[in-house]
């Protein structure tokens, strides 16, 4: 608790937004995914070869715990009949029941691009990851 | 902790209303659990000795994502289903299932040896019954199928009069990838001892190795095809069973067709009613139109629940199925294609949502409309 409250009340109806400090970059390395505890269902904040992401932790399809999923790649056509090729391996995800696959760095479905999941700010302040547009 | 408290088993409150029966829950059976129920010489001869894990390795389809839900792996590491207090938080507490009906899709089919089949599934049962439905079922939440060889008449015979009266085991599994359709009469020993015992028989695709993942044009190349076309073993076994006359026959016989879907059972009925009043003197001994044998002796689970676009026209298909009268819910637990039962129950229609989510089930399943309240309803 600090020591002097905010006074809420006269700062309203301007419309602000909170952030929280989710760790030091040495502790979030690429690959990693962190689930902050906040708002109903968690956020995953991912660090993506360096760039830092944040997606709500609940699959718009089915309401899966999204951020649970396996980060990976996008299976796409490759260049003659019968082939196909991964790329982006690390820039995606895999909802962990019906296996929806979303961009990272945007949220969106890569099945439907119509469709994407809500994704937040992340700052990175002197060596400190920082989610923010809580 | 008051020393006044009731017990509350004959408190007030001492039961609660059943709301949520899933018809399709799968354990998992690692295969060196089993292995102290199989008997000899099946159990030497056919899994000693090997260098990997022989259940697993039978070549499958297998989608590319995953088949188990990956959040469904219990904290102390394993297969998901293979924990006992994991799935009573994960299903019935958090899903808030009432009654689960349990399918081991471990074992793999043998379809190959009827004897060896006969003898694993045998082992299988005696497993489930030692643990799933007994030593992890204190709260009685679960019921069981036991799982018999179509290909050994004699022995299922067998099989479901040792285990008939269980007061868990309320169901007879048969895998529906088979080599004939189940109306012919080598199977009939198998739906009458089902019937004569007031059991379901419930079949369950289990993606049986070999020649019997044939679609009718032969073997596809992606998972992503045979799933699609999985109710086609359903057409099968339906159309045998309605046309060679065994409702007829066995009056008493319930069928359960599950992880099915059953968008494709209004077409299906439409067509063999059709069919039916034109060809019918085909088949004298066939009373009644297919779709009242349907309706009367099947039930199709909701899970892979279909989402159309729009998804409203879901509704329609509900509604030329009569849905309230033979869709029982499902999830499917633990596969990664699970329908959440909380998720499920606000989008079907008002009126057959209780018979959707657990009437029918508590019907044809013989199941209470009530249970006694447990320590998952205090976790709540």
């Amino acid at each position: 608790m600090t020591q002097a409250e905010p006074n809420l009340a006269t700062e309203r109806p301007v419309k602000r937004t909170e952030s929280v400090v989710v760790g030091r970059v040495e502790e979030l390395p690429p690959g990693s995914v962190t689930i902050v505890p906040r708002g109903k269902f968690g956020i995953g904040v991912y660090n993506v070869g360096g760039s830092f992401f944040a997606l709500t932790n609940y699959c718009l399809h089915r309401g899966a715990p999204l951020c649970r999923g396996q980060v990976t790649g996008k299976v796409v056509a490759g260049d003659g009949p019968y082939e196909s090729k991964m790329v982006g391996v690390g820039e995606f995800l895999r909802c962990p029941w019906h296996g929806w696959e979303f961009e990272i760095a945007t949220g969106r479905a890569v099945a439907y691009p119509e469709k994407a999941i809500r994704t937040y700010p992340v700052l990175v302040e002197n060596g400190t990851v920082i989610l923010e547009g809580l | 902790m008051g020393v006044q408290q009731a017990d509350p088993r004959t408190s007030a409150e001492a039961t609660v209303q059943v709301k949520v029966v899933d018809c399709d829950v799968h354990p998992a059976l690692p295969t060196d659990l089993l292995l102290e129920y199989i008997p000899e010489p099946w159990r030497t001869q056919f899994y000693s000795g090997q260098l990997s894990e022989i259940e697993m390795t039978t070549p499958v389809y297998i989608p590319p994502v995953q088949t188990l839900r990956r959040d469904a792996v219990p904290p102390s590491g394993g297969m998901p289903g293979s924990d006992p207090a994991f799935l009573e938080k994960q299903l019935l507490r958090d899903g808030g299932v009432d009654f689960a009906q349990l399918i081991f899709l471990q074992p793999r089919p043998k379809p190959t040896h009827p004897a060896l089949e006969s003898a694993i599934f045998a082992g299988m049962n005696s497993f489930m019954a030692d643990t799933w439905l007994g030593r992890h079922n204190r709260h009685g939440r679960y019921r069981g199928a036991i799982r018999v060889s179509p290909y050994d008449p004699e022995g299922a015979v067998r099989e479901i009069d040792r285990w008939a009266g269980h007061p868990y085991i309320n169901g007879v599994y048969v895998v529906p990838e088979a080599s004939a359709p189940f109306g012919q009469p080598q199977f009939l020993p198998i739906l009458e001892a089902t019937a004569r015992h007031d059991l379901a028989l419930c079949m369950h695709v289990t993606r049986t190795p070999g020649m019997r993942l044939l679609t009718p044009v032969g073997h596809p190349s992606y998972h992503v095809e045979i799933f699609a076309q999985w109710p086609l073993y359903f057409f099968s076994h339906i159309a045998s069973l309605v046309f060679e006359g065994v409702f007829e026959t066995l009056p008493n016989l319930r069928i359960v067709c599950q992880e099915a879907d059953f968008a494709w059972v209004p077409a299906l009925m439409w067509r063999l009613d059709n069919e039916w009043r034109q060809l019918g003197s085909q088949v004298p001994h066939v009373k009644r139109a297919p779709s009242e044998y349907i309706r009367e002796h099947f039930r199709f689970t909701t899970q892979p629940l279909d989402e159309p676009v729009p998804s409203e026209s879901l509704l329609k298909v509900m509604d030329w199925l009569e849905a309230d009268r033979v869709l029982m819910f499902a999830s499917d637990y633990p596969h990664y294609d699970y329908d959440d039962p909380q998720w499920i129950l606000p989008r079907l229609p008002k009126p057959a949502r209780d018979r959707i989510m657990f009437e029918n089930a508590c019907d044809f399943f013989r199941l209470p409309r009530t249970r006694p309240r447990d320590e998952i309803d205090e976790a709540r």
